[in-house]
């Protein structure tokens, strides 16, 4: 499952106790009651925490889906970095991970740059562009693998142009394939990169950089010392946001090489489908998928230092 | 390439079953609530191929006469997830009563999975299913001397040829690897894209080339290969026939056999340059022949044997790998033990077989002969020493034969040599 | 500076092709899906249809066993609409009532919440079956909407304590002296305050159950009630090399959504950078 908002997770703690605190001194009674939090509470820990917690033990099993599980410690882990096939993905899933945040950025902020003011067209560019965003990821990798197909429309136009010796299997040459799928998943999500940058550009006063104009700095003079300065918190929460879903890519990779050629797309992601549901080693699988969450988790902390190290 | 395919011209068909089995649904829900009322028996069996399924006709006349008041009820569950799905309803206590698979515990959908950890009844002392399983399927079929399923026919696994491409080439199908070495060149130079095509993208086409290419390779010279391999005395990496196999896959490739691009190939663009005659050859169960053919109107497609190092030693891969078995904790065992006798009749066999475009179980239990399409195998069916089940069924899991497809991508491009690929699947077999 | 010059005017043309570069695929989608079978087989993709035709929609729509494309877009709504209900009646009252009850009880549960969204859902995802399955609820419309409020819950509960916190008492104090019980008071008065919560929760949570494949593919699967990814994946299957067929497909399950997010873009825009933000 996609989850799109991840949130800004360290600050939000510290800023909820304050704000519970000032509060709590500032009005007496509040109208709510404590049984209101009870359902939603129940349901996220029967559905969330029992179920992870329960599917956890296995991670320490050699549990195959059927009959009984031995409990078998941490050689499950052991096996992990002792086998090059997994230590691949995990290889894979960090690069998948970082071009994911660079392009998606890179390229979400520049759009955002040139659509938050003066052009015509704004408006509508920006429909066009977050579009992606709100498609299913699996419908949409059908449109793209007919793209890269062999004989598919992309070779088609390359022949065309004269650029015949470019045309290869996109998708089955290890060499290409890998881009290719970092291609799909940025395509997907840069109009949601250029959403966070409009809405941080949006705090940007327009007098500042008027100001900086008549300090007779150039464009890209005040895009680095006025506008990105002050784009710091979004640019930590858009690259924190991105690095999280691009630990996690799951639809699009299955959907177009399923970790092929001979693993060359394989992230953790794709394994743990694979070990868990494919090759029934639920054990295995689990400690993979534990492995996966450790990443994650890892990847808000350095958010959160990244956060307060600014102090805002 | 998988043995699915599209269905133009088909929908009406395609309607009329989504009917048939919504109408079946509704049936049961309804005799879900009387408890005097029919038995409903839950089926599942992977999606069939845009036309009516094959199980849905047998069940269709089951239903109509059995005087037991059983209605079996279908559910298609789509090839990529089939055996997912089904495992976790195992798990679940939720499973059908009915289960399809592939016997043994090798290929990806393998039944005796589930027969190793006690979940499927024991057939053995029924005299309809121990009188259904070929010999040379004994191991699959039994698990701890229990036999835990029954065949409903049998699918060879030759190459699928455009006949009518052939002919306009002026070639005959090869006898022989070498000759085969020849006519891609001779292809080419006639302006067609390749003699095979190969779906390269998916491990389960480049396995069954793998497969097929082992055919005379290693198997026709050692039929006991696999129970050498289970008890440690051969190894895959340590067989010269294994290297072999490989090897004359890297030598299709080096004679520009597959068509360009083979390694990111896929169904969708092996199917239409075959059908137009641009391809020559697929690897793929006999079956997708007949669907194929609808395809390509203009175009005969046929079926061959792959040809062998030698004449004398081609070797045909034909497989009772349908099979369906009784989940044990069924509720329903009697019923469905009814319908799958019903199923073992010679005539719904030969029906089953007709409609699946496989060779009927008769042909190989009784020796009755082929049906026409399958002429150009008929020596192979017939003679036990010239075919045998798909190996891979027989492996202890479908790692392996994973590892042989993805291995195979790996060759084509560049990424493994023959060696690794070997030892990632003794590798497999291990874990 | 802010004026319309030369420079914006190449600015423009640039960031107009390059979005229109990023809409190719949309192009290949549209173009293929209107063309008949044989144009379509045998005419290069970016060849327009000639002539068009709504053929291949009308196989989508016919569907296949597995694939039928009105059943899916009518179980769709349900899960989704369904889920929705529970995961805004239910996390607005809980994020109201952890922000406005003081103590480390309230720290717990926000963290219990926020701990929610990052945890990993496929590690439960036997053992849930399993207890879903004893409850009857496998392959239910019901299970689905129990299972995506419980597992977007905390994604809720996160969005909507972004908006009470900074939500001024002065509402409820008033109301409270009107003398009516506090649920009403809830009700009627906080609520509708929270409409742009509301609003994000809506967009982000409805957008994931709306495109969720792997979950509804374990536990829909198989049954009358799958979700329209799960129909979408069955008819590729059955579809494979009729591009044009599988394309209409693809587009008949975008429409609800893009009809949503044509006529309310900016909310859903805003929706996202909401939810982003807070």
């Amino acid at each position: 499952m996609r989850s799109v908002a991840v949130p800004a997770t360290r600050v939000e703690v510290v800023e909820t106790e304050g704000k519970a605190r000032r509060a709590g001194r500032r009005a007496g009674g509040s109208i709510a009651v404590w049984w209101w939090a009870v359902p939603a509470v129940v349901l996220t820990i029967g559905i969330q925490y029992l179920s992870v917690a329960a599917g956890s033990v296995y991670a320490f099993t050699n549990y195959r889906g059927f009959g009984k599980a031995t409990f078998v410690g941490f050689d499950n882990f052991v096996k992990i970095f002792h086998s090059p096939a997994t230590t691949r993905a995990l290889w894979n899933t960090l690069l998948l991970a970082a071009c994911f945040v660079i392009f998606t950025n890179v390229i979400g902020m520049a759009l955002a740059l040139a659509l938050n003011r003066l052009l015509k067209l704004r408006y509508f560019l920006r429909v066009l562009i977050f579009l992606p965003v709100v498609l299913s990821p699996l419908a949409v990798a059908y449109v793209w693998k007919f793209i890269f197909q062999p004989n598919g429309p992309l070779n088609g136009m390359l022949r065309t142009v004269g650029l015949g010796d470019w045309a290869t299997a996109w998708l089955g040459n290890p060499a290409t394939a890998f881009s290719t799928i970092a291609v799909v998943v940025v395509w997907q999500n840069i109009g949601l990169a250029m959403v966070i940058y409009l809405a941080g550009l949006a705090n940007v006063s327009p007098e500042l950089e008027e100001a900086g104009a008549v300090d007779g700095a150039g464009p890209a003079a005040r895009l680095f010392r006025i506008v990105l300065p002050l784009l710091r918190p979004t640019i930590v929460i858009a690259s924190t946001l991105t690095l999280i879903q691009g630990l996690r890519v799951f639809d699009q990779v299955q959907a177009l090489t399923a970790g092929g050629p001979y693993g060359a797309t394989e992230t953790l992601s794709t394994l743990v489908y694979k070990e868990t549901f494919v090759n029934g080693k639920f054990g295995y699988g689990s400690a993979l998928s534990l492995l996966l969450t450790v990443l994650i988790i890892a990847a808000a902390l350095l958010q959160n230092a990244a956060l307060r190290s600014r102090g805002d | 390439m998988k043995k699915r395919t599209h269905r133009r011209g088909r929908r009406p068909a395609a309607t009329a079953a989504m009917l048939l089995i919504s109408a079946a649904a509704l049936a049961g829900c309804q005799s879900a609530s009387s408890s005097d009322g029919p038995v409903t028996v839950r089926f599942a069996v992977e999606t069939g191929f845009g036309k009516t399924s094959p199980y849905a006709q047998i069940i269709d006349g089951f239903n109509k006469s059995n005087t037991q008041n059983i209605k079996v009820e279908l559910t298609e569950i789509p090839t990529d997830s089939y055996f997912q799905t089904v495992r976790t309803m195992f798990q679940a206590g939720n499973a059908p009563d009915v289960v399809w698979g592939s016997p043994g515990t090798g290929a990806a959908n393998a039944l005796g999975v589930f027969a190793q950890a006690g979940q499927l009844v024991d057939l053995s002392k029924e005299q309809w299913a121990s009188a259904s399983v070929p010999d040379s399927a004994h191991d699959l079929y039994y698990v701890d001397g229990k036999l835990i399923g029954v065949p409903v026919d049998v699918a060879p696994i030759p190459q699928v040829v455009n006949a009518t491409a052939y002919k306009s080439l002026h070639l005959d199908f090869a006898k022989t690897y070498d000759q085969l070495l020849q006519q891609c060149a001779a292809v080419r130079k006639a302006g067609r894209t390749s003699l095979l095509g190969l779906a390269g993208s998916q491990p389960t086409n480049t396995g069954l080339m793998g497969l097929e290419l082992a055919a005379s390779r290693v198997y026709a010279k050692d039929p006991d290969w696999n129970q050498k391999r289970a008890s440690g005395q051969v190894t895959f990496a340590g067989s010269q026939e294994w290297r072999d196999t490989l090897q004359a896959v890297v030598d299709l490739h080096k004679q520009g056999c597959f068509q360009g691009g083979a390694e990111g190939g896929t169904p969708e663009t092996v199917t239409p340059e075959f059908t137009k005659g641009k391809i020559l050859g697929i690897f793929a169960p006999a079956s997708i022949a007949t669907d194929l053919g609808s395809l390509a109107p203009t175009s005969q497609i046929s079926v061959a044997v792959f040809p062998g190092t030698t004449e004398r030693d081609t070797f045909l891969f034909a497989s009772p790998s349908n099979a369906l078995s009784i989940n044990a904790s069924s509720k329903h065992v009697d019923a469905a033990k009814a319908l799958l006798e019903y199923w073992m009749q010679p005539q719904q066999l030969d029906k089953f077989a007709a409609l699946s475009g496989n060779v009927s179980l008769t042909s190989v239990l009784h020796g009755r002969p082929v049906s026409k399409k399958y002429a150009g195998l008929a020596t192979y069916l017939t003679d036990p020493a010239r075919n045998a089940p798909l190996p891979s069924l027989f492996w202890p899991n479908p790692d392996i034969y994973n590892k042989l497809g993805v291995g195979i991508q790996g060759l084509l491009t560049g990424q493994a040599e023959v060696d690794k690929v070997l030892q990632d699947m003794d590798a497999a077999w291990q874990s | 500076m802010h004026r319309y010059t030369k420079r914006t005017l190449i600015l423009e043309i640039l960031t107009v092709i390059v979005a229109l570069a990023l809409m190719i695929p949309f192009f290949f989608l549209v173009n293929l899906a209107f063309k008949g079978d044989t144009d379509a087989f045998l005419s290069p993709a970016v060849a327009p249809p000639k002539p068009p035709t709504l053929s291949a929609f009308a196989d989508a729509w016919a569907g296949t066993p597995t694939g039928n494309i009105p059943l899916g877009l009518l179980n769709s709504v349900i899960v989704t609409a369904g889920s929705l209900v529970v995961l805004i009646a239910l996390g607005s009252l809980a994020a109201f009532t952890i922000t406005r009850i003081p103590g480390r009880l309230s720290s717990a549960l926000y963290v219990l919440f926020l701990v929610g969204i990052i945890l990993p859902f496929l590690l439960g995802l036997v053992p849930l079956y399993v207890v879903m399955r004893q409850l009857g609820l496998v392959g239910t419309l019901p299970g689905m909407i129990i299972l995506y409020s419980g597992l977007l819950m905390p994604l809720s509960v996160f969005l909507y304590t972004g908006f009470t916190r900074s939500l001024p008492r002065e509402y409820e104090e008033a109301a409270q002296v009107d003398g009516s019980s506090s649920l009403q008071t809830f009700v009627r008065i906080i609520f509708p305050l929270l409409r742009p919560a509301t609003g994000t929760v809506a967009i982000l949570a409805g957008l994931i159950i709306w495109n969720d494949f792997f979950t509804a593919l374990i536990f829909l699967i198989g049954s009358r009630n799958a979700t329209l990814p799960v129909v979408i994946y069955g008819f590729v299957g059955q579809n494979v090399s009729a591009w044009n067929v599988i394309f209409a497909g693809i587009i008949l399950s975008m429409i609800p959504v893009l009809l949503l997010y044509l006529f309310a873009q900016r909310k859903f825009i805003q929706g996202f950078a909401g939810g982003i933000k807070s």
